[in-house]
């Protein structure tokens, strides 16, 4: 975590946003959500809630039951990513998320799975948030007996988790790949590659913010070791290549570039109604001046990304105590914005027009 | 599932949990991880070849047993196997062995391209797996090298505890990672130990398999006795 600081200056660092491990896990002895009544459910919360509650990394975290929460609260959960759009199912009642104190990790409960365990890291950072997530997870099978195969590892409720149940992913912010029409090819490219790879906010290519999500496929037949080994070689090869790609903009299609950071400068300085897809797709383009050093301000990455949550619908909801009327959202977001434009300089365009 | 477990060896809080499943009977050991380690490490001094003869006698019992129950249901919770089978989702841990090796090969080749755990296990409980077997099952080699080993004990206790002190110590290997890593090698790397300390632990362990829970308690103050640092 610490290289990811002293890399802030460093041009590009921003192109891998966080790093996501999660592991499924379930009690052994229990049937699996998708069949287990509310008795068993119940007992499995009980269970686990107890178990998450013992660990060093949890003791002073907190328990969130999500059918007592508040829509908007649950929606906040899901805004942060720390909880999956399963977990809001309703139809299963026992549900929950045991949260550390710092967002950093957790559990979801009974979500497709007993026990979701996860992490969450800035940046590129697999192997020490895996040796942080190897730790809970020791921790808490003190507590709990996991349903496990010597054959087959973890068992899950989905095959296509069974075995180490484990999940790493990379969330990128890629958006010259997306301006130069490149990101089909690469796509296409790394899923034949034994990767996951696909828009984070939409389908295919045309990802809302550009930002994109890169996880492994495969869980059973390798080591945990070796599964965040691979995706951190793809994530820097794609990191790579979105760097290529933002050079070749910059040598070739100049204007263009220029032309989407002052617009996306500008509507967001005016703006008077503007819905989160669109003040994204102008965020977006801002996040990738900063990120190439174009704005004067040296935090001016994490500004903009904290300016992305806060724009998101529930965040907003929640922060201007507004109600849950999008055309009232749209206003209040274009507000925000406008006034936090006041605390980003221009970005620096002036390679890259002719004047 | 709580954590005050005592040690059944020498009474120090306990953080390593055996599940036997012995003909479909559950059997819970508790350990400490010292004596974990050192029951691991201990050998019956069972003949050269017992060791390969029991591997074979395994492998064909977890064949028969993938083989037994219908095929179209889970043993333990009744799903529909075909229905997994076809793209759906397990509905309890024993649909996996309900499956059958045959078909969860099919099942994870296509998903993972490959069909073996080869990651972490879990530290604190280790399961370990014997099928119901009869005296017809066994063969006749094995069974005159039994008689030899030990006289009047039930057949299925011995080789359920041999078979513990081997899989165990295959656990053991793979968690601490100490050891090279071997999926099929069962035995485990020891350092020499006196032999009446040897003997002890073999005959502590026999006990606590066999529930002789006085007889182990003996055994272990004996152990105390001789080396007060096995204690945690």
């Amino acid at each position: 975590m610490d290289k990811n600081t002293q890399n802030a200056k460093t041009l590009g660092a921003g192109i891998a946003i966080s790093s996501r491990i999660r592991l499924a896990r379930n009690v052994a002895g229990e049937k699996f959500v998708n069949s287990a009544d509310k008795g068993s459910l119940s007992r499995v919360f009980e269970i686990c809630a107890g178990a998450l509650s013992k660990t060093r990394k949890l003791k002073n975290g907190k328990l969130y039951k999500i059918a007592d929460l508040p829509q908007n609260e649950r929606l906040i959960l899901l805004e942060t990513r720390r909880i999956s759009s399963d977990l809001l199912d309703t139809a299963v009642t026992e549900r929950g998320l045991f949260l550390a104190l710092d967002g950093s990790c957790g559990a979801m409960i009974n979500e497709e799975d007993h026990l979701r365990i996860f992490g969450i890291s800035k940046g590129l950072n697999f192997s020490s948030l895996w040796k942080s997530i190897n730790a809970l997870d020791d921790n808490i099978e003190e507590h709990i007996e996991y349903a496990f195969s010597n054959k087959y590892g973890y068992l899950t409720a989905c095959p296509t988790n069974v075995g180490t149940g484990m999940r790493a992913s990379l969330m990128m912010h890629l958006p010259a790949l997306v301006f130069s029409d490149e990101m089909e090819k690469v796509i296409r490219g790394i899923n034949q590659l034994g990767m996951t790879f696909r828009g984070a906010y939409g389908e295919g290519s045309e990802s809302n913010g550009a930002i994109f999500q890169l996880s492994n496929q495969q869980t059973l037949g390798m080591q945990e070791e070796e599964i965040i080994k691979k995706i951190s070689k793809f994530g820097k090869k794609i990191r790579e290549f979105e760097l290529d790609a933002r050079e070749k903009l910059c040598q070739e299609d100049a204007p263009f570039l220029a032309d989407k950071f002052l617009r996306a400068q500008k509507i967001l300085e005016c703006c008077r109604m503007i819905d989160t897809e669109e003040a994204m797709t102008h965020l977006s383009a801002l996040r990738l001046a900063a990120d190439m050093g174009r704005i004067a301000r040296e935090d001016a990455v994490e500004f903009i990304d904290a300016l992305i949550l806060a724009v998101q619908p529930a965040h907003l909801t929640k922060i201007f105590s507004i109600e849950d009327d999008a055309d009232k959202r749209d206003i209040v977001r274009a507000n925000y914005l406008r006034k936090a434009m006041q605390n980003l300089p221009a970005p620096i365009v002036s390679d890259l027009i002719d004047e | 599932m709580a954590s005050e477990y005592k040690c059944d060896i020498c009474g120090a809080s306990a953080t390593v949990h055996i599940t036997k499943i012995i003909g479909g009977k559950k059997f819970k050991v508790h350990l400490c991880e010292a004596c974990a380690q050192k029951a691991s490490s201990e050998s019956l001094n069972l003949p050269e070849d017992f060791s390969s003869n029991l591997k074979k006698l395994e492998a064909k019992f977890i064949e028969r047993i993938s083989k037994i129950g219908d095929g179209k249901t889970c043993k333990m919770c009744g799903a529909d196997l075909e229905k997994i089978q076809k793209g759906g989702r397990f509905c309890c841990p024993d649909c996996y062995a309900s499956m059958g090796d045959d078909r969860l090969f099919d099942i994870f080749s296509q998903i993972h391209g490959a069909s073996r755990h080869n990651g972490k296990y879990p530290k604190h409980h280790i399961c370990v797996e014997i099928p119901q077997i009869s005296d017809a099952d066994i063969p006749e080699e094995l069974k005159e090298q039994l008689k030899e080993v030990v006289k009047d004990m039930p057949v299925l206790e011995q080789l359920a505890e041999a078979h513990i002190k081997i899989k165990s110590g295959k656990v053991v290997e793979k968690n601490t990672k100490a050891f090279a890593k071997s999926s099929e090698k069962s035995s485990p790397i020891t350092e020499p130990e006196e032999e009446s300390r040897e003997s002890l632990m073999r005959k502590l362990n026999l006990a606590v398999a066999e529930e002789r829970y006085e007889d182990a308690a003996r055994f272990r103050d004996l152990l105390k006795s001789i080396s007060p640092s096995s204690q945690k």
